[in-house]
């Protein structure tokens, strides 16, 4: 740990050019005073070149007209300002990130969306994260503190996504256990939907790997994309199903003996009917291996073993 | 206290006292506090699904330090907890840098189930006497719980250099116990819920080359996958078995598999007409090996198992998957932009061909594979400063090799879009897309007359290839109409309809609706409010008739043999809101209302009202409130204490789980259920109180 600090020794100091920024604008030079962007001694930091004007552009006019929202400066936030143009400051220093290879053919490019949208450029403290609190909404609700956009930095623009997420099951990112961007590539992606991998499937089986097979009896639609069945952000249904099961089945399969049959209301346990294939897992009760099955004769080709 | 707590605790003290001693730049805080559920209401576990709220301590931190050379960040979240992580980053700028890490998941699926098997958690479940008790108070009880614990680690040397080198490793071990449905007879008999052993463990490695300037990117991948599963069957005793020394067996999800591919990728930017081309292309294979069984377990004797005389003795599983991708994407004047694209995707199985044959009966394996091409061109242009059109076309076709029903799946989508920024504080987007799928039906001679089962294949459409006409809307708007106000919403509509469906789903619709709006006071309060509502309706048609007899949907109904549909509709509300109060300089307030509520039903119809069906009421509805309240005191500038209280209440009602009996009998048959997802309902109440010490 010695060894550490030694090397870690002599840090830098912010840039001084800084100084004047700082007179009306102090609270975002401290900010950025604890990230990489404002140490001076960083050779391609901004603070070691020209400070606040790396970014925002030339100040003179600002500083002349004694500051002022619409003076001279590049405003990141300003929505009238376009991503190309904000997005062209940050990638002056970037580009050559393997990170955004495929930022320039990426859909959030292609929407106008900006690097500050998602990134706190000028970096806050990071907030505390307490167990059990942390699942807990209110934190969800506030921007994500941390210079790495998180989950809730997402769903500031994927509402939709954010109500799923929410929903009993979903995987656990509002847990803070995965993030968006375990999946998808916010950067860009050439997949469909910004993810990481050549597939869905190839992407669930990632951590699912117990269900890639191959298997001697293949379920096709579930080879084709685990999407038929699944919705990975979130459900009201158990097993992130998009519907219950039954249903989900049914909308594939009718066949004689049950896959046709009308599975209502008196099947439930507390109903007229009591039906097997209707309460708890419904088909799942006897259809276990509905992602692939190994077993021999029917048992295989039914996925009952 | 912990063994990792202590260790944690003890490493970024120490670590961050001597990088202040020897005048580093180092940012972080050490958050120490102790942490008490009030668990008495939540019998299933839904409340813990993914969270550790045993009573204890919390731990928890995150510290950086940096040079002008170096850098160095640890971070720890729920230290020495079921879910916790622990992360390490550094390196030298320009030349490499590294990271380990360590994610524990926690997934408990249903806490308190019981089962009259003996043996949970091995790969043999079985019971004693001549049939399981139906007595619960003389079961087995257990949890239902999967943890995840992943173990990574990358290092990228560049050297200040245009080229690099990057290797990652991780390993996934998932251990625990989930339920398995298990026919006791076959079909739709009886069935006993079986705890089933998890213990699979995924272990990857990669490593890729690569050179990258600010106008071109090259790199090579190589990355090489193995799984294991340490439980190759699940055997377990069938209650119908009177001989207990007979076990019935039953084949675990996934067999071990190696999987390996190779990925290469191009980026050339600066082209003409302010141009970036990216080319990928990818190859893998997906194996594994292991002996066919050559039986199956059979509910009437004799033979109790059944020879299923396979054409092979040994399983070689092999799919090989070739993928490309090329994407131009262009700017060739200030107001226009234009992106082309191409994507190719083939999944080749060679897996062995297994053939059973019991009888005069064959039951044949289908190796799933397909071909896939997309390519489509869109474009936005400019109208004016503040105005942007966008369109574009995307096609995909499909060939679906195994797929008995359809062929030749195009898919062509076509979207307008509207971009307003009508001020610096107002964004709006208005996207209508309009998608249309057509196949080629292989099924409408299936059968030889109605008396044939298959039949019933003339009039059904899968949804995921049918024949579809999709539309759908998407509206956004983002208003900030003064400093520190700030109001969204986000609506969207969409609407599937299969076109040529008789027998399967033939409609489906989405309505949402997100508002939120955030309103900060600076120095007095923050407060942020929304409001979500989402309707989803499922429409499906559906025939019930008896085996060898009628499988026209166009025959006369009888009580037997009739048509009915379903329509299945959800609706989903939230809203709540946060409030952020600094009351003076070193109290800050925190609190915050999330309310959820869903409601679904599903309706159903027959011809002749035959079946006398019943609606569902209860289609899964759950209603959840959560209060969030939390007091943050800053002692001094490096020191503050929080103490919060959090209150969870979680409600659901599904007519598959009410009025929940393990040993139901349907008919004269006897089932044994273990609760699965049985009971999610709880009322949680968490306290915790914490002190942090922020490093400045």
């Amino acid at each position: 740990m010695a060894a550490l600090a030694a090397l870690f020794a002599a840090g830098p100091a912010l840039a001084s050019d800084f100084d004047t920024c700082k007179q009306c604008h102090a609270d975002k030079v401290a900010d950025l005073a604890k990230t990489l962007h404002g140490q001076q001694g960083l050779k391609n930091s901004p603070a070691a070149n020209v400070g606040c004007q790396s970014c925002h552009g030339d100040a003179s006019e600002h500083v002349k007209a004694s500051g002022g929202t619409k003076v001279g400066l590049i405003r990141m936030s300003a929505k009238d300002v376009a991503a190309d143009v904000k997005n062209d400051k940050c990638l002056s220093c970037h580009t050559t990130s393997r990170n955004l290879a495929y930022w320039e053919m990426s859909k959030h490019k292609v929407q106008d969306v900006s690097c500050g949208d998602c990134h706190n450029i000028h970096g806050t403290d990071k907030g505390a994260r307490v167990a059990g609190a942390t699942a807990f909404p209110n934190s969800r609700l506030l921007k994500g503190p941390a210079l790495i956009p998180n989950s809730d930095t997402c769903f500031t623009c994927h509402k939709d996504k954010r109500a799923q997420a929410n929903k009993p099951s979903h995987h656990p990112v509002v847990e803070g256990k995965i993030a968006c961007a375990d999946c998808h590539n916010p950067h860009g992606s050439p997949t469909e939907g910004m993810i990481k991998a050549d597939s869905v499937n190839q992407l669930c089986t990632t951590c699912h790997a117990e269900k890639r097979g191959p298997f001697v009896f293949q379920h096709a639609p579930v080879e084709e994309n685990c999407l038929n069945c699944h919705n990975p952000h979130g459900t009201n249904y158990n097993k992130l199903l998009s519907e219950k099961v039954p249903n989900v089945c049914q909308d594939c399969h009718d066949f004689s003996r049950h896959p046709g049959t009308l599975y209502d209301g008196k099947g439930a346990q507390g109903g007229s009917a009591p039906n097997t294939r209707f309460f708890a897992r419904s088909c799942m009760n006897c259809h276990n291996q509905i992602h692939g099955s190994n077993a021999a004769g029917s048992s295989g080709q039914f996925f009952t073993r | 206290m912990k063994k990792t707590q202590i260790a944690v605790l003890i490493g970024l003290a120490f670590g961050a006292t001597a990088a202040a001693a020897q005048q580093a730049n180092g940012f972080g805080y050490l958050e120490l506090g102790v942490l008490a559920t009030d668990k008495s209401n939540s019998e299933g576990g839904k409340m813990r699904e993914y969270r550790d709220l045993e009573d204890g301590l919390i731990l928890n931190g995150d510290y950086g330090v940096f040079n002008k050379n170096y850098y160095f960040n640890i971070q720890g979240d729920n230290v020495g907890r079921d879910d916790q992580f622990l992360g390490a980053r550094g390196g030298m700028y320009d030349t490499f840098k590294y990271s380990l890490y360590n994610n524990k998941i926690l997934h408990n699926l249903t806490l308190g189930a019981k089962s009259p098997l003996s043996g949970i958690g091995s790969d043999t479940v079985t019971f004693s006497g001549a049939s399981p008790s139906t007595n619960t108070a003389t079961w087995n009880t257990f949890d239902y719980r999967v943890k995840r614990d992943n173990w990574g680690g990358a290092f990228e040397w560049s050297k200040n250099s245009p080229w690099y080198l990057r290797a990652t490793v991780d390993e996934l071990k998932t251990r625990g116990t989930r339920p398995l449905g298990g026919a006791i007879t076959s079909p739709g008999g009886p069935f006993i819920e079986l705890p089933t052993p998890v213990a699979y463990t995924t272990s990857n490695f990669s490593l890729e080359g690569g050179y990258t300037t600010r106008t071109q990117q090259y790199s090579v991948n190589w990355m090489q996958s193995k799984f294991t599963n340490s439980n190759d069957f699940l055997n377990w005793r069938n209650p119908i078995q009177a001989d207990p020394t007979l076990l019935d067996r039953t084949t675990t999800a996934g067999q071990d598999s190696d999987y390996s591919k190779l990925s290469l990728q191009g980026v050339w930017k600066q082209l003409p007409m302010r141009s970036a081309l990216t080319a990928r292309a990818g190859w893998s294979k997906l194996t594994n090996s292991f002996p066919v069984n050559t039986y199956f377990y059979q509910d009437t004797a004799p033979p109790l198992f059944t020879p299923t005389t396979p054409n092979v003795t040994t399983f070689n599983g092999d799919v090989r998957y070739k993928n490309a991708s090329f994407t131009l994407a262009s700017q060739p004047t200030k107001q226009l932009d234009t992106r082309v694209y191409y994507n190719y995707y083939d999944r080749d199985n060679r897996s062995t061909h297994v053939i059973h044959t019991v009888g005069t009966t064959t039951y044949e394996s289908e190796e799933a594979h397909f071909t896939k091409h997309n390519f489509g061109v869109e474009g936005g242009f400019k109208v004016a400063a503040r105005h942007k059109l966008s369109a574009g076309i995307d096609r995909t076709n499909v060939k679906p090799g195994a797929r008995p029903d359809f062929d030749n799946v195009r898919e062509t989508r076509v979207f307008a879009q509207w971009k307003a920024t009508a001020t610096d504080a107002l964004a709006a987007r208005l996207k209508y897309q309009v998608l249309q799928r057509r196949s080629d039906f292989l099924e409408g001679n299936a059968g030889t007359g109605p008396s044939d089962d298959v039949y019933i294949e003339r009039f059904m459409r899968r949804f995921d290839l049918a024949p579809l006409n999709q539309d759908q809307i998407k509206l956004m708007l983002d208003w900030s109409p003064r400093d520190y106000l700030s109001l969204g919403l986000e609506a969207i509509f969409k609407v599937n309809k299969y076109k040529d469906t008789t027998i399967g789903r033939t409609k489906d619709t989405r309505d949402e609706y997100y508002l939120t709006g955030t309103w900060t006071v600076p120095d007095k309060y923050s407060l942020t409010l929304f409001a979500d509502f989402e309707q989803v309706k499922y429409e499906s048609y559906h025939r019930q008739w008896v085996n060898g007899n009628n499988a026209n949907v166009n025959a006369a109904p009888t009580s037997t043999q009739f048509n009915w549909n379903q329509t299945i509709k959800s609706k989903n509300t939230a809203y709540g809101g946060a409030l952020d109060v600094p009351v003076n300089a070193k109290l800050k307030l925190r609190g915050s209302l999330w309310i959820e509520d869903a409601d679904g039903t599903a309706e159903f119809a027959s011809q002749n009202n035959f079946g006398t069906p019943l609606n569902i009421p209860n289609w899964d509805a759950y209603k959840k409130t959560a209060i969030n309240l939390r007091g943050i005191y800053a002692l001094d500038k490096n020191w503050d204490v929080t103490a919060g209280l959090a209150h969870e209440h979680f409600s659901s009602d599904d007519a598959q789980l009410s009025n929940y009996n393990y040993t139901i009998k349907t008919g004269t048959n006897q089932n044994f259920l273990s609760g699965a997802y049985a009971f999610p309902n709880y009322t949680a109440n968490i306290l915790y109180l914490t002190a942090k010490y922020n490093f400045r």
